[in-house]
């Protein structure tokens, strides 16, 4: 309300808003591209550089921050609030209906193709940088959303070596995918499912482990999969009403004992 | 009857669907109880150690109808706190790869047919019988502690040889003698509690981001609480690690002694050594004619003649490392108040230096003083979950005993034969052959030497991680009276070659203990069966043992003539040799508690079984209280923490190879290595691991996201390398050394970078044996051969000859 | 001889539910069911007469610790005979 007007209201112009918007699009593809590592490993080595200069015995490796800070001259800054449109919407805090029951089983079954049992670390559904320090905070420590593709915020505290506990998906080019590959017969633990509830209208349980697990709205936000979307995402103190598991969590006790595993009599 | 409990169950289900309609209300009334519900009855948690590597983080098994379902990170566990990596996470799954081996198979001709299990051991027994003392046992730093004393029990009390070693040879021999040169006592002094305080992280020939991945993170997440921890990286090639770290170093290959010299000569030339500790506790020692392993005393003096060529413009000339770098690493040595712990793995370890290697870098930590405080340690990291626990601890080794004893000594001999209750004598003071004799012997015509007739590997898969198998594997195929045995899970590089293969129970399908890195013993308990007739490899061991016993051979027989590996239950044998009876006890306690017995001698102090079951592992010397309880030991030979040390010592090496409580600060000369590149062969070649996979991949190679993630082996040449063969990525190339070569993709620009003239080609795919072409020459102390270089050459393979 | 579907609705305290459940075990007609969220226990009796079927519910609804009962359903057929 406090900005003045524009001298070329949107409104007014519809081309120069679809001028505007192709810019946008296109500087954040760039941008997601850069941080991702989506642009594809070399087909050909690059051109040598000027003959003599032999390669250094030691070298330093440059951190992201360092590369951002030796970015300079005129298109030094060019990405700068690029990414803010990206992240519009994501925060919203309007009520948005219940999810239906096909809602859900279609977001289970979403989950389970990056997952090999429910509880494990997410595979990656698209290529990273396979060496340097991965860039993927860039997008999923906030979360950002692209036309339908949602790179969701992180449900747990940043740690830097992403690909410790994440896999890619696809075999990183140029590596030829396993031809012949042994079938495994591991069948993973399957969705919980909704949570229990001590009578109709309570609020669920929680039906997962939280474990390291804070930020809820990675999945149930506004930005979550449809069917597990919160319907009062203007409620942010989730635990205050919805109870964790002990038992999922490890939080019971003499885990270790066989007398204490075989379930109580 | 039946109708009736139909109709029952009938009932029931009525009664449950009204139940849960109560409970839940009409929505969910349809739906079947839920994973959160069922957890009372369907799925359970127990924890084990993670499967793969020495880390050794725990981790809890979701087990529901018979089947690991789900895995978790350990919250109570020190080690990992909660946080796994890929492969820990993934552990579950590779028990259920569908080409499981579920039946002993027999070679007949060219084809492997079904055989009982009854049929398998008395081959195995008659083999033996034949001649006993050729026939060699090849294990593995992924034996569990009760297998690998088994199997030694069954070797050196049993058949009178010493024909017994393991895959841990190539991996951890030279840790092992750097530790015994060093401080006359394997295993190191700090712990993983040392990466949660240490100011300076030093990774010498090291990756463990890849590798090691959660202790890594351990580290660089103290970084995004906002403490300040300098990690460097000393190595040949760009790393993940390498991306986190403050200062890169880059070496030439085998020169990491000239460095480590080149620092050394710095803190004495500069006075800024710590006196007061070298004084206090340390002594000086260098390479004696013959070479052995203790060397020969020498003075300060003589140590700082033979460091005065290790200048740093020499060092540099040497090494490529800069002058600048090499005075920054003295610089932090010579720094007294700040903690610096060293991590070292394969990069050291696997080196025709490895020895020297290993002592200076123990050297550099005792001469700058940083060692006894939390922070400052050497620490050698293992690759494998039980190379510490079963190979080093219990000495499945050719010149070993149980509990850090040696062959050799008379003395340790005969309080093995009172532990086992042996016939005086029986226990040979002939040290077998280590690992790659072995497989020579194995490999080499009756006539011609090879007396080795029959091997029996259990664990480990050597036909694909044995260095150039040409030589070491390959021939024993051909010779007629050579007979290859092999236990494991799934078909592999091995036991597609064998003559005799045995099913075996691996994880969580068969009681366990192992111990990882930081002198940490874990015990787990069996949560589902093994598929098919699959059994556990310490059963099959005993139940050999037992058929050799029933066949009359004395060495299966204590004094009394009682069964070796005999086990009571109120009094009365139980014929554990019997598969269906094995787990009317537990054998595992059993053989436990006998090997606690031998760890007292090293102070390497185990605890009772049932202390393993509650914890979370513990770290040996574990000692008992006054008050009953059991303590372990963070920080060995330091008095804070070290009972063993006495009062006021400060610091004791109560182990000291002089006998005067000081441990040795070595000089190594650099050496160059016994294959450099030339014009034939202008690269380096050096082979690892990559973070998706386990050692020769049996099991991550069956588990889907890991083996998506990464599906093949590759080779990883510089830029300016493939700019100038004109291949990129992608692109088939033949790379070849004088022992074999092989076909590989080329990936420029992938996990890792080597610099110019230097390839690396990881060893996990068994479609792609780099192992052909490594390097059989190995360290002359430990025996354990360096896999990190030779010589190689990259051709181009033009597009018809790949297609042919 | 009849077989009847019941549900009880269990009290508060866990005390009491381990009573109740104790009491259950006890009794050979009786077949337990898993507690749906704790709460609600599906229950099974199978008793010589259907009379007896019903005085076993009344005093299943008696004991202490159990709020409600339900019958489900009674299964006439076979304690018509």
């Amino acid at each position: 309300m406090s900005a003045p007007p524009a001298p070329d209201d949107n409104e007014a112009n519809p081309q120069a808003r679809w001028i505007q918007m192709g810019i946008g699009v296109t500087v954040a593809l760039a941008v997601t591209g850069f941080f991702v590592g989506i642009r594809p490993a070399p087909e050909r080595p690059e051109p040598a550089p000027a003959a003599g200069t032999a390669a250094p015995a030691a070298e330093r490796a440059p951190s992201y921050r360092e590369l951002q800070e030796a970015r300079r001259g005129a298109n030094a800054r060019m990405y700068e609030g690029a990414l803010e449109p990206l992240r519009a919407g994501l925060d919203s805090r309007q009520p948005i209906p219940v999810a239906t029951a096909r809602q859900r089983a279609q977001a289970v079954a979403d989950r389970k193709a990056h997952r090999a049992y429910d509880g494990a670390p997410p595979t990656v559904p698209h290529e990273v940088d396979p060496l340097g320090a991965p860039g993927c905070l860039a997008c999923h420590e906030r979360g950002m959303k692209l036309g339908a593709r949602v790179a969701p915020r992180l449900s747990h505290p940043p740690y830097p070596n992403c690909n410790q506990c994440h896999a890619v998906e696809a075999s990183p080019k140029p590596l030829a995918p396993y031809p012949d590959m042994p079938a495994n017969h591991f069948t993973g633990k399957a969705s919980a499912g909704n949570g229990s509830r001590a009578w109709l209208g309570a609020p669920p349980a929680m039906p997962h482990p939280v474990h390291m697990r804070s930020e809820c709205g990675s999945c149930h936000g506004p930005t979550g999969h449809p069917g597990l979307r919160t319907s009062h995402p203007e409620r942010q103190n989730c635990v205050q009403c919805h109870a964790s598991s002990a038992m999922l969590d490890q939080r019971g006790t003499s885990v270790g004992l066989p007398s204490a595993t075989g379930g109580a009599p | 009857m039946e109708r009736r409990d139909f109709l029952k169950s009938t009932a029931l289900a009525a009664a449950t669907l009204a139940a849960s309609r109560l409970a839940y209300g009409q929505e969910r009334a349809a739906v079947a109880p839920s994973g959160a519900e069922r957890k009372g009855s369907g799925l359970s948690w127990q924890k084990a150690p993670c499967r793969f590597c020495g880390t050794g983080c725990h981790v809890q098994v979701g087990v529901e109808g018979g089947k690991v379902v789900a895995i978790a990170g350990d919250q109570q566990a020190e080690v990992n706190k909660g946080l796994l990596c890929m492969k820990g996470y993934h552990v579950g799954l590779a028990l259920y790869g569908g080409d499981r081996l579920t039946q002993p198979l027999l070679r007949k001709g060219d084809k492997q047919v079904p055989i009982s299990w009854e049929e398998a051991i008395n081959i195995i027994a008659r083999r033996i019988l034949q001649d006993p003392k050729g026939f060699g046992l090849y294990g593995s730093g992924q034996w569990t502690i009760p297998e690998g004393y088994a199997a030694t029990k069954l070797v050196k009390g049993g058949l009178g040889s010493h024909q017994i070693d393991a895959n841990a040879r190539l991996c951890m021999s030279s840790a092992v003698t750097g530790f015994l040169a060093t401080y006359g006592v394997d295993e190191p002094a700090g712990c993983y509690d040392d990466l949660d305080t240490c100011d300076v992280l030093i990774m010498w020939g090291n990756n463990p981001a890849e590798m090691h991945p959660v202790l890594f993170s351990r580290v660089i997440d103290r970084r995004s609480r906002g403490e300040k921890v300098t990690l460097i990286d000393i190595g040949t090639r760009k790393t993940r690690t390498s991306t986190f770290c403050d200062h890169v170093l880059r070496f030439k290959p085998n020169t990491d002694l000239a460095i480590a010299c080149g620092i050394a000569h710095l803190l004495v030339e500069n006075g800024t050594w710590n006196r007061e500790f070298v004084e206090a506790h340390c002594a000086f020692r260098a390479p004696s004619e013959p070479a052995t392993l203790q060397g020969k005393a020498i003075s300060f003096e003589e140590y700082r003649k033979l460091l005065a060529p290790y200048t740093p413009a020499h060092v540099e000339q040497l090494s490529g490392v800069s002058q600048k770098d090499l005075r920054m690493l003295a610089e932090l040595f010579g720094r007294k108040e700040l903690r610096i712990t060293s991590l070292w793995c394969m990069g050291v370890n696997q080196h025709t230096r490895g020895t020297a290697m290993n002592s200076l870098l123990h050297g550099l930590h005792l001469l700058s003083g940083h060692f006894g405080r939390p922070g400052d340690a050497p620490t050698s990291l293992t690759g494998q979950p039980s190379a510490c626990g079963t190979v080093r601890e219990v000495g499945t080794l050719a010149q070993a005993l149980p509990g850090g004893r040696s062959v050799t000594s008379a003395e340790h001999r005969q309080q093995m034969e009172e532990l086992w209750n042996l016939p005086a004598g029986r226990i040979s003071d002939k040290i077998g052959y280590h690992a790659v004799q072995m497989w020579e012997r194995f490999s080499t015509p009756k006539e011609k030497g090879g007396d080795i007739h029959t091997l029996w590997v259990q664990v480990t898969n050597p036909a694909q991680t044995l260095p150039n198998r040409h030589k070491l594997v390959d021939p024993s195929r051909t010779l007629p009276d050579k007979f290859l045995i092999v236990s494991d899970a799934y078909p592999t590089a091995t036991t597609r070659i064998a003559d005799l293969v045995l099913p075996s129970a691996m994880w969580v399908e068969k009681n366990g203990m192992v111990g990882n890195s930081e002198r940490r013993t874990q015990q787990w308990f069996k949560m589902v069966n093994p598929p098919g007739q699959a059994r556990d490899d310490a059963w099959q061991l005993i139940a050999v043992a037992h058929r050799l016993f029933e066949l009359g051979f004395e060495g299966m027989k204590d004094r009394e003539g009682r069964f070796l590996f005999e086990v009571k239950k109120d009094g009365r044998p139980v014929p554990i040799w019997d598969f269906a009876r094995y787990y009317d006890v537990n054998v595992d306690a059993h053989l436990f508690e006998e090997y606690r017995k031998s760890t007292r001698l090293k102070h390497k102090d185990l605890a009772p079984y049932e202390e393993y079951v509650k914890a979370r592992g513990l770290r040996w010397p574990v000692v008992q209280q006054p008050d009953g309880s059991w303590r372990e030991t963070r920080f060995r030979f330091a008095e804070f923490d070290d009972p063993y040390v006495a009062k006021g010592r400060g610091i004791q090496f109560y182990h000291s190879t002089s006998h005067d409580d000081r441990a040795q600060i070595w000089f190594a000369p650099y050496e160059p290595p016994p294959e450099s590149p030339d014009g034939e062969f202008p690269f380096w070649l050096c082979t690892g691991r990559v973070i998706e996979h386990w050692h020769s991949g049996t099991m991550t190679m069956r588990i889907p996201q890991l083996q998506h993630a990464m599906p093949q082996a590759y080779v990883e040449l510089n830029r300016a390398d493939a700019r100038r063969l004109g291949v990129g990525n992608g692109d088939q190339v033949t790379v070849e050394t004088r022992r074999g070569s092989l076909d590989l993709p080329v990936w420029v620009g992938g996990r890792g970078e080597p610099p110019e003239g230097s390839l690396f080609v990881p060893f996990f795919d068994e479609r792609l044996l780099i192992n052909m072409l490594t390097l059989d020459e190995y360290d002359p102390f430990s025996k354990q051969p360096d896999y990190k270089k030779c010589a190689a050459r990259v051709r181009r393979r033009e597009a018809r000859e790949a297609k042919g | 001889m009849p077989i009847s579907s019941l549900v009880l609705t269990l009290e508060g305290s866990a005390e009491q539910r381990a009573a109740v459940l104790a009491t259950l075990a006890r009794d050979t007609r009786i077949t337990v069911g898993e507690p749906q969220a704790g709460r609600w226990l599906p229950v099974v009796t199978d008793t010589a007469t259907l009379e007896e079927g019903a005085s076993l519910a009344e005093s299943l609804r008696e004991l202490p610790g159990v709020q409600l009962l339900d019958v489900v359903l009674v299964d006439f057929s076979e304690g018509a005979r």
